[in-house]
């Protein structure tokens, strides 16, 4: 290709870009349902807020029982305070200790640790098949807590 | 062989590699009515894909409809055609390399090829897309060989 070929394709294929640049922009900016230019994360537009933030929230006011996920080890080596462990292996062992805490509590929020762990969605699902439908999931639960700096606490003991 | 030189006689004529730049030239302008009426569903549908960084979403669901658009209109009536029919070849290989990568790792998405939604991807979406790169070879063969008198009476420069 000649090097005058080649600025003639540069020329006409850059001004054809600024063209649908211009009118996709102003179209979508004069028209009732355009779209923001810069997407959001999903959780961030549907939630409003972190669900962290709230879940804190309704742990200062007393109004939440959190139920932890894990094996027992990792419960002992740290969980959100005021937390009951609930493993899901023992969770039919578990279930007649913890039954009334879950009834007195206005909202129960189930977890676990890390990005890929979903023992709390299946816990959470379990309560829900059993009748409870205010349980939520704290996605990646611990570490998200701690990060933040909220109250936890360590033992087997509550 | 006769066989071969009558496939070169259809390809090299510039009268048929035409009719294949305007055909390319309508689908171009067919595909992109409906992600202009919708750009929020069109957003949707290059989301899914997952090969663009959220941050480019969006902008590319408001500026790749009409970008079509011009370059079908350019396709069809003859104006810019070297520019057109570059941007058309580049366009044509990313959405096929979009449409093969999202097959081989077995995304079940929407195709967004046509409508925003008028069906997953398949092999079937996959084999239309390089048809339509076929078209835009043929036509770029044809816009850059083509004498350029012919070419520029077209275009009435």
């Amino acid at each position: 290709m000649k090097a005058s070929t080649a600025r003639l394709v540069l020329r006409q294929g850059l001004l054809l870009v600024i063209a649908a640049m211009v009118s996709g922009l102003v179209v979508n900016y004069l028209r009732a349902d355009g779209i923001p230019l810069i997407r959001q994360p999903v959780t961030a537009s549907r939630e409003g807020f972190d669900p962290l933030v709230r879940v804190a929230d309704l742990q200062r006011e007393g109004r939440v029982l959190f139920l932890d996920a894990r094996p027992e080890g990792d419960y002992a080596a740290g969980h959100i305070a005021g937390a009951i462990n609930v493993p899901l292996a023992e969770f039919d062992l578990r279930m007649d200790a913890v039954l009334p805490l879950i009834d007195a509590a206005e909202t129960v929020v189930t977890y676990c640790d890390g990005e890929d762990c979903h023992l709390g969605e299946i816990l959470a699902q379990k309560l829900r098949e059993w009748g409870y439908a205010n349980v939520e999931v704290l996605p990646n639960g611990w570490s998200r807590w701690q990060v933040a700096g909220l109250p936890v606490e360590r033992g087997t003991g509550s | 062989m006769p066989g071969r030189r009558r496939f070169r006689s259809v390809v090299g004529s510039a009268r048929l590699a035409a009719w294949a730049r305007r055909v390319l030239g309508m689908i171009f302008i067919l595909a992109s009515i409906d992600k202009l009426l919708e750009p929020a569903l069109f957003a949707e549908a290059i989301l899914n894909y997952q090969v663009l960084p959220l941050s480019l979403v969006n902008l590319v669901a408001i500026v790749l409809p009409w970008l079509e658009l011009f370059l079908g209109l350019s396709l069809l009536a003859g104006w810019w055609l070297k520019g057109s029919v570059v941007l058309v070849n580049l366009l044509l290989l990313a959405f096929v390399a979009a449409l093969a990568f999202n097959l081989a790792r077995g995304l079940d998405i929407q195709c967004g090829c046509f409508t925003n939604a008028g069906g997953p991807i398949t092999l079937w979406t996959f084999l239309r897309d390089l048809a339509f790169l076929a078209l835009g070879a043929w036509a770029a063969v044809e816009v850059f060989t083509a004498e350029r008198t012919a070419l520029e009476k077209e275009a009435g420069q």
